[in-house]
């Protein structure tokens, strides 16, 4: 007990008269924060008698002590330092809700019958003025940076370990005495990124990062000054190569007499007037005049092909001379399965026996094959659910509609015997159309006896979706179908065909092809701007060889290899056509012609890559000319 | 037979005239399309100067569904949007498409002059 309390206790003698201070008390420090150790507090704010009626609690005093409390922590007091004491246990849960544990900690608080400790604190008023918990003034301690403290009076960390100056960094960090562009207490840059305008060595100035300044790969942006030969500036940017095709878009005659904008130091005679020239396809060719050579050799059409192949699907492959086979799904079926595979490949003929059977005959021969019996015209006895007569014929699928309950769908007219009382309809399965009997047979007939003799799938009159499932129609559906079979066993072609041309071509293809890799004369070629041909030309190469192997592999019909021969035979003649190139003598006039030739074969295998197999025998006629002209010239 | 008169109304300038049409229907209709000619004289890219009209509904892509009421549709619509690229008349379909302001003329022209509301010829 601090010798200041226990002098109040011994004021009246009665109280402890014996009572001796220990030597130990006489050495405690005063109480950081406050004027004075020990204080009395007066005040007129009256307690409230709790619920139960024995206790009582006073707000104001708790609300003042956890103020001073807080005050007190702020001092550095440890929170196991301070004690508060309650005369009633009323008091001590009022304590209880105003001090969270997470602010005072292990701070005790306790009725003061219960205290058997020493004490240590207690008391003062207005503690929000200094919310550090020193006094009211500034800190003014000149912290390690040199900067001044920046916060008021604080007794925590008076040694200024944790207080960060977030005044700007004063230090200088390159040897150009620029200061750190961080906050005094962040760590310092590494590079100097204060902007400077450095004088490049072509005269330009640049703005830059001080850090990037002793870098010699600084990339100047501004325009090339430097004028081309043609009079036009270089487009490019200062620190690059200048360069060697002038972009400059100037109006320009070309050979073929076509007036139009191009590039000025491109010599290629690539003039954009539209080709306009339809094709052997009988499409309008969609190139340029100049990417066409002029209409000698036009670029390959991309129009789609859309025309409407045997089977009744519209090709969907883009415009070829020789449609692919189909590739949708087979929609031929018949009652008992379907067909799974590519429109373009062999049906498989149904074994299950015809199911076609009424009570006047039956064919019980394979569902494949053409059935033996003839169709039954009486009509059908069955009943509909709604109990009227079904108006179906004998042995076929039943139509779904009554003449009485649908009359008007049933009795509307197509051919003109619709509406008569007795017309009988069959229900073509595929569209769910009922057509009338006898004008059906009629139509029927028709498409296999037509003058214009094409084959195509019988469709309903009604709709025209084609016609594969038909009991009564069955020998004609057959017909066609064999027919149609036919024509796509000829599009596929025979395979062992197929196979021996596939090895011819790949054959020539790597004889011709690494010939012409390997002793490309380009190879042997000693100017730098040869070397560079050298190595486009290979590439373009390299790419007609493996374009023309992928093509090779997923070939599957006859006429696919035949187009594919084309282009196997002007490869051929291309390399031929090079080979006699290379026997021009070196001298100095024919230096330039050489060049051209070489262009020229450039652009042929360019063309002969990108060309599929649609114009291409156009394509052929046009390589034939183009390549016999320079030669002929020379 | 039949006749059958075609009052244009449309912005065309075919507007305004009367076109008569001879339609003749042959013993295996609807199996087979009628035969459709102008007997009016007509300046269009898909019709030539016998009356024939280019029309793929007539010829190929028949369907017995078509009612006469359906093809006359057709044909006007034809009047309106002629199709150049498959035409009967290869001179009238290049005026068609590189001179569309002599193309209108022309077919005014010949409206006026052949087709003047008196029904036709």
């Amino acid at each position: 007990m601090r010798p200041e309390i226990s002098h109040l206790l011994k004021i009246h003698e009665e109280f402890y008269p014996d009572l001796q201070d220990h030597d130990s008390v006489k050495a405690y420090d005063h109480v950081r924060g406050v004027d004075k150790d020990v204080f009395f507090l007066n005040h007129n704010v009256a307690e409230k008698v709790e619920q139960d009626g024995r206790s009582r609690s006073n707000e104001f005093e708790a609300e003042f002590l956890t103020g001073l409390c807080r005050y007190l922590l702020q001092q550095e007091y440890r929170p196991d330092q301070i004690t508060i004491l309650t005369a009633y246990t009323g008091q001590l849960w009022c304590f209880r809700n105003l001090m969270p544990k997470s602010v005072f900690g292990s701070v005790k608080v306790c009725p003061v019958d219960r205290y058997q400790e020493t004490t240590e604190v207690q008391a003062a008023k207005d503690f929000m003025a200094v919310p550090e918990g020193g006094c009211k003034k500034p800190c003014e301690t000149r912290l390690d940076c040199g900067h001044v403290c920046p916060m008021i009076c604080h007794p925590r960390d008076s040694a200024h370990f944790n207080i960060m100056c977030k005044k700007q960094c004063t230090k200088t960090i390159c040897d150009l005495h620029h200061e750190c562009s961080r906050l005094c207490y962040q760590p310092c840059d590494t590079d100097c990124n204060f902007k400077i305008n450095k004088l490049l060595e072509c005269g330009h100035t640049k703005e830059i990062h001080c850090h990037e300044g002793s870098s010699h790969n600084i990339q100047c942006l501004e325009k090339c000054q430097i004028l081309l030969r043609c009079g036009h500036h270089c487009k490019r940017n200062c620190s690059e190569e200048c360069t060697d095709v002038c972009k400059e878009k100037v109006v320009k005659q070309f050979k073929c007499g076509h007036k139009g904008k191009a590039e000025c130091g491109n010599m290629d005679d690539n003039c954009p007037e539209l080709c306009d020239n339809t094709l052997l396809c009988g499409h309008k060719c969609g190139g340029t005049c100049g990417a066409c050579k002029h209409g000698r050799l036009h670029v390959p059409c991309v129009q789609p092909c859309k025309r409407t192949l045997v089977c009744g699907h519209e090709c969907k492959s883009s415009c070829t001379e020789y449609c692919p086979p189909c590739v949708k799904h087979c929609e031929n079926r018949c009652k008992h399965s379907k067909c799974v595979r590519k429109c373009g490949q062999s049906c498989t003929p149904c074994q299950e026996v015809c199911e076609w059977s009424c009570a006047h005959s039956e064919c019980r021969r394979p569902c494949g094959e053409s059935c033996v019996r003839l169709p039954c015209d009486e009509p059908c006895r069955k009943l509909l659910p709604c109990k009227h007569e079904c108006i179906g014929v004998c042995g076929e699928t039943c139509p779904k509609l009554c003449r009485i309950c649908n009359k008007d769908e049933v009795t509307e007219v197509l051919f003109g015997n619709e509406d008569k009382y007795d017309a009988r309809f069959v229900l073509l399965e595929d569209c769910d159309h009922i057509i009338e009997v006898v004008a059906l047979d009629t139509w029927m007939e028709q498409t296999t006896v037509d003058e214009d003799t094409t084959v195509q799938l019988c469709v309903c009159p009604n709709c025209k979706t084609p016609i594969r499932r038909n009991l009564r129609y069955g020998n004609i559906i057959k017909q066609v179908r064999a027919d149609v079979e036919e024509i796509k066993k000829q599009v596929r072609g025979d395979p062992v065909n197929i196979r021996r041309e596939k090895r011819r071509t790949i054959q020539d293809l790597s004889l011709e092809g690494m010939e012409q890799l390997e002793n490309s004369p380009y190879c042997i070629s000693s100017s730098k701007s040869s070397v560079c041909q050298m190595s486009f030309t290979c590439s373009v190469l390299r790419a007609f060889v493996n374009n023309f192997q992928s093509q090779i592999k997923q070939c599957w019909t006859e006429t696919q290899m035949t187009s594919l021969s084309y282009k196997m035979d002007m490869f051929k003649k291309l390399c031929e056509q090079k080979r006699k190139t290379t026997r021009i003598e070196d001298r100095k006039g024919n230096l330039e012609r050489k060049q051209t030739l070489d262009r020229i074969f450039k652009t042929f295998l360019s063309g002969l890559i990108s060309c599929r197999t649609l114009v291409i025998r156009m394509r052929k006629t046009g390589i034939e000319n183009q390549s016999v002209y320079p030669i002929a010239s020379s | 037979m039949f006749r059958n008169h075609l009052a244009r109304e449309t912005d065309s300038p075919y507007q305004g005239g009367v076109f008569s049409l001879n339609i003749n229907f042959p013993t295996d209709y609807p199996f087979k399309p009628p035969k459709v000619s102008f007997t009016t004289k007509i300046y269009h890219p898909n019709i030539n100067t016998n009356g024939s009209i280019c029309l793929d509904i007539l010829r190929a892509q028949w369907s017995p569904a078509l009612t006469i009421s359906k093809v006359l549709l057709s044909i006007c619509s034809l009047l309106t949007d002629p199709n150049p690229d498959d035409p009967l008349v290869p001179e009238i379909a290049r005026i068609y498409k590189t001179d569309r302001a002599r193309y209108n003329k022309l077919a005014l022209e010949w409206t006026r002059k052949y087709a003047a509301g008196d029904g036709g010829n």
